[in-house]
């Protein structure tokens, strides 16, 4: 009960940053305690079990949404042509903040995106070394490239033409 | 020496352990390592700002899709697992949303029917704390012995698709001490102990005390107790004799 009140809002913003989709991220989080309780005993390192298995079933729920995405890929096509162009205020809108956070993020390598994100929600190096199959002793040199990539990535967006 | 990068992060974070002092002591004396360490939890605020403007509002927890999941199993784990999860959901929901008719809409849902007063077993489960267990691999074959003290102790056993034995005691105390191909159980009180056998386990053998009661050997289950409806053994537990 402790674990949930405490990781569940946690695992389900660093789903949603991961994926843009809220409602993923609750469905995820959700899906992820529920095979935490059918496990029926606590795992030795219960963040860290919590984080992987989140990675997991987002990487299974992307995979699946670019199945569909491959199979649709002609009507979109077709729909698209008779889609009016983008207004200018559209235009801004796909260039706002948080679009530039979210490519930026993007940008980066898997291993420095995870750590980003996961330290960003307050995850200790213990569970991040365990969830990311990392050295314990290198997480903190880790993250400090990961926040020299997610910089350099964001501001090579903002210099972009 | 100067602050690497591992030590500044690790200041930022509160992960120095036994390097803590020495490091602080350090910095007291370092006005560039200060400079660094500045800097970068500067930088540190500034990037998990940014990562802030991805956030939508976290909706609230819709406890119906746990329950669309969970309802198919019909059986006792998942309605409990369920109503573990809900309870939790209730708690995390209802200081939010003051008033909330959402408990009593979870107890229909979960079908245990009437009012929320007049379903006092569930009541209990779900003000207990959450049960003790333990999850351990059985590839290579497993003895679980049950040492219980006390009347009304039970073992329920069941097979399952999944990977690990999971023992779990609900009610009474219970302590769990595993060794290689070995799992002993100390209970206490009124316990219900849920053994959760995988089918592909080869050989598993539950002895309460050191009288067997259950044994799945390959495909073969042996117990003096019939299995029930639902292809549980359930088996009571008893005390030594003094």
């Amino acid at each position: 009960m402790e674990l949930f009140h405490s990781h569940f809002h946690r695992l389900v913003r660093y789903l949603d940053r991961l994926s843009g989709d809220p409602e993923l991220a609750s469905d995820l989080a959700q899906e992820t305690f529920v095979k935490l309780h059918r496990r029926g005993a606590l795992p030795d390192n219960p963040e860290a079990w919590l984080i992987t298995v989140a990675m997991n079933l987002f990487r299974n729920a992307r995979s699946t949404a670019a199945r569909r995405r491959r199979l649709l890929t002609v009507t979109r096509v077709e729909s698209s042509l008779g889609d009016p162009a983008p207004g200018p205020a559209q235009l801004l809108e796909s260039v706002d903040e948080a679009e530039r956070v979210r490519a930026a993020i993007h940008r980066l390598g898997e291993r420095e995106r995870q750590l980003l994100l996961l330290r960003a929600e307050g995850y200790g190096y213990r569970e991040l070394a365990a969830a990311l199959g990392l050295n314990e002793a290198s997480v903190g040199t880790l993250l400090a490239r990961a926040k020299r990539a997610f910089r350099e990535s964001y501001q090579g967006s903002a210099d972009a033409p | 020496m100067h602050l690497d990068e591992e030590r500044i992060q690790r200041l930022l974070h509160d992960e120095l352990g036994s390097t803590a002092a020495e490091t602080k002591l350090h910095l007291e004396r370092c006005v560039a390592c200060r400079e660094l360490v500045d800097g970068a939890r500067e930088e540190e605020r500034r990037i998990f700002g940014l990562l802030s403007q991805m956030d939508h509002p976290i909706p609230a927890l819709d406890p119906r899709i746990l329950l669309a999941d969970q309802r198919p199993s019909g059986g006792g784990w998942g309605r409990r697992a369920a109503a573990v999860i809900l309870s939790a959901a209730i708690a995390g929901t209802a200081y939010a949303l003051p008033g909330s008719p959402l408990p009593g809409a979870l107890d229909r849902l979960l079908g245990i029917g009437g009012g929320r007063d007049s379903v006092p077993s569930t009541r209990t489960e779900r003000n207990s704390t959450p049960p003790a267990g333990i999850a351990v691999p059985a590839e290579n074959g497993l003895v679980i012995r049950l040492v219980t003290e006390g009347e009304n102790a039970v073992a329920i056993v069941e097979l399952t698709e999944d990977e690990e034995v999971v023992v779990r005691a609900v009610g009474g105390n219970a302590t769990f001490t595993s060794d290689s191909g070995r799992l002993t159980v100390r209970s206490s009180g009124p316990v219900r102990l849920e053994i959760r056998i995988p089918r592909a386990a080869p050989s598993v053998e539950v002895l309460a005390g050191s009288t067997r009661v259950f044994h799945k050997h390959d495909r073969r289950q042996v117990s003096e107790t019939p299995a029930d409806s639902m292809g549980r053994f359930v088996i009571p537990l008893h005390s030594p004799a003094p």
